[in-house]
């Protein structure tokens, strides 16, 4: 009896481990092959975390190899509202806007917020990420991110412009090459232990394609020279805009471009719209006189007109059907090189009279005026010039001396230097190329003749007259010592409510210098200057100022060069 | 015998379990310092990125421009006539001309006798 009863005890319990070791088995088999995959899926999950690699955006440099945009690393502070405490966040509330730029209204808002991750502040430079990192605050983490900086401030800020905080081009270079600059993103699946530390052991690597740089034509001295020179005048005369393009004749590379207002490419947020535009390419306007460089080149090409042919200038007031036309200073007779040097209306609205209309606009059409230049920046205008079936019975009397025309400071810039480039307008531009962080180039431009505007021989005869309005004309104030300059001012009244303003004016001056050797020219333009507001008081000194110091730098820098070789 | 086996084959068995493990862990730990080492790297980095762009910002023509003409406004580039070069004349343009007006090297008995080679001469680089 006592023998049977043991056997029984022993194989119940043999039976329960025998069942323990099949359910053990059973759940083995169940979480091994068949959740295998979502289980595997829910630990990679944990440990693996893929992350995107920034690339690095472009260089901007100027011709020399200067760099006038550069990315640095900047860090980006956020907040884990959901995992805060009520004491943690009362701590960041109170340490947080007494360190950093950030207000107590904003802050609470953004830590009431139901959210494991919030930005709180972005692109902070690294002495105000120390200051923040200092105070120990728990439920604060920075991102490192990369920020676009200026060295040069506002040198050239409207042809580089600016990227915005996600790093893509919103203005200028920056936006028309975002592309280009931006790069591609990379990617890394990374290891990550319990604790979320990440580990230097990758699964996968996607390389990220760092963006192109780009090397500009600009050159950062000419600019600085440039910007101080308007700085003055701009101050001097009370104006509210102006323009000035200074380019190379032969090439078509802009050496310079400077508008006023300006901003500060390191404080974007507090610009205004209109001080971010880029006047010289986007503004059109009357030029007045300087047109008359059209009129002169078509009456001289043409044959019509020679030098020392005189014209009666009828003492200051020409009937042109229904409109009187004025001089600003009455004149009698005086030969066709007279009528360029001293502006007169009278005696190029009877040279204009000789061509015809057609033939006026044909070569205004030849300059390029109404139409883009094509420039490799953003927001450039066509500006206007009607065809001459829209002309009215005036129109012949206003067209060839600048006015019922649209233009703007770069198409004058490439039409003059047209002028001092034998005839041959180039398409100006201002990225030379585009080299990757090796330095191999990726993309090379080179000088483009557009078009023989006019020949050789009357763009020389056009050059000598230009050179007799700086000596005895109306551009005395850019002449520079020991220097040729050619040069024609404008002086034109703005349309204020459609009608001619008496008060308001452009102020213009478009030459280039050394005339015989032209190494640079420019087209220079003061919106409503005052109390001086002509062409030859306003902007002619200004040509000179930039001319001198440009010309000698440019010298100096060929000595340089030519000792080196 | 056949316990000994069993206990021989379990304890080996053991070993190569904890050496595998041992290598495992120093995997992570070289992970854990990588990871530092890279942290490091780019701290470096970012630091050299900084000083790059202040260097940037100090050299530009604006920076340099306030530095040196808030206070001396006259200051302005100098003239071609300013510049002073410095040419070989045309005479003494070959090596043969250059050496022929050199000092004439004089033959010296006890430099000769004293060392194996001839006394030290400047040789015009070519």
């Amino acid at each position: 009896m006592h023998k049977r009863r043991y056997s029984l005890r022993f194989i119940s319990l043999f039976f329960a481990f025998v069942f323990l070791l099949l359910f053990f088995a059973v759940k083995l088999v169940l979480i091994q092959v068949f959740k295998f995959e979502y289980l595997s899926s829910r630990a990679d999950k944990q440990h693996s975390h893929t992350i995107k690699i920034e690339p690095k955006r472009g260089t901007i440099y100027d011709r020399r190899m200067r760099p006038l945009a550069v990315n640095v690393p900047a860090y980006s502070l956020y907040a884990s509202p959901r995992t805060m405490t009520a004491f943690q966040k009362e701590k960041v509330l109170k340490e947080l806007p007494r360190i950093a730029d950030i207000s107590v209204e904003f802050l609470t808002e953004r830590l009431n917020r139901d959210k494991s991750f919030i930005w709180l502040l972005r692109k902070l430079s690294p002495e105000e990420m120390v200051r923040i990192e200092n105070k120990k605050l728990k439920g604060l983490n920075f991102i490192k991110e990369s920020k676009r900086n200026y060295p040069s401030q506002s040198l050239a800020a409207h042809v580089i412009g600016f990227a915005g905080t996600d790093n893509h081009g919103l203005e200028g270079l920056e936006l028309k090459y975002n592309e280009s600059l931006h790069g591609h993103f990379g990617l890394a699946r990374i290891l990550r232990d319990a604790r979320q530390k990440e580990l230097l052991i990758e699964k996968s690597f996607l390389l990220p394609q760092d963006g192109f740089d780009l090397v500009l034509t600009i050159d950062q001295t000419i600019q600085y020279i440039v910007e101080r020179a308007m700085d003055k005048a701009f101050d001097k005369h009370n104006a509210i805009g102006a323009s000035l393009v200074l380019i190379n004749p032969k090439t078509g590379e802009i050496l310079a471009m400077v508008n006023r207002p300006t901003y500060d490419l390191s404080q974007i947020s507090l610009s205004s719209t209109d001080s971010r535009r880029n006047r010289a390419v986007s503004d059109m306007y009357e030029p007045g006189s300087v047109f008359k460089i059209v009129t002169a080149s078509a009456a001289m090409e043409e044959g019509i007109v020679f030098e020392d042919d005189k014209f009666f200038c009828e003492n200051g007031e020409y009937r042109v059907s229904n409109h009187i036309l004025h001089d600003h200073h009455p004149h009698g007779t005086l030969t066709f090189r007279e009528i360029i040097e001293q502006s007169s209306n009278i005696g190029t609205v009877k040279i204009a009279q000789l061509l015809g209309g057609e033939i006026v606009n044909k070569y205004a059409t030849r300059y390029r005026f109404g139409r883009r230049t094509g420039i490799d920046l953003p927001g450039e205008v066509s500006g206007v010039l009607k065809p001459v079936s829209q002309w009215s019975k005036t129109s012949i009397g206003a067209v060839p001396i600048g006015h019922e025309v649209g233009v703007t400071a770069l198409q004058l810039a490439c039409a003059v230097a047209a002028i001092a480039n034998k005839g041959i307008y180039m398409k100006p531009y201002v990225v030379k190329y585009v080299k990757d962080r090796k330095g191999e180039i990726i993309n090379e431009f080179y000088p483009k003749p557009v078009a023989q505007v006019i020949s050789e021989e009357t763009a020389k005869r056009l050059t000598d007259i230009l050179v007799g309005v700086v000596e005895s004309g109306t551009g005395r104030r850019a002449r520079i010592k020991n220097v040729k300059v050619a040069g024609k001012t404008g002086t034109a009244q703005k349309i204020v409510n459609r009608v001619y303003s008496h008060s308001k004016f452009y102020a213009t001056f478009i030459g280039f210098a050394p005339a015989d050797d032209p190494l640079i020219a420019m087209a220079i333009m003061f919106d409503e200057p005052h109390p001086s507001h002509y062409g030859g008081t306003v902007s002619a000194p200004v040509f000179r100022e930039v001319a001198e110091s440009v010309l000698k730098y440019l010298e100096a820098e060929a000595v340089i060069k030519s000792t080196e070789e | 015998m056949r316990l000994r086996k069993f206990f021989f084959v379990i304890f080996a068995m053991t070993i190569m379990a904890l050496i595998y493990t041992q290598m495992q862990f120093n995997i992570y730990a070289l992970a854990y310092n990588g990871k530092e080492k890279e942290n490091e790297v780019f701290k470096l980095a970012d630091e050299n990125s900084y000083v790059a762009y202040n260097v940037a910002k100090l050299k530009s023509a604006n920076s340099l421009g306030l530095e040196l003409l808030t206070e001396q406004e006259d200051v302005d580039f100098l003239d071609n006539e300013n510049i002073v070069r410095l040419e070989t004349p045309a005479s003494l343009s070959t090596e043969a001309q250059v050496a022929s007006v050199a000092p004439k090297l004089r033959w010296n008995l006890l430099a000769s006798i004293f060392s194996l080679k001839s006394e030290a001469e400047a040789r015009p680089i070519r």
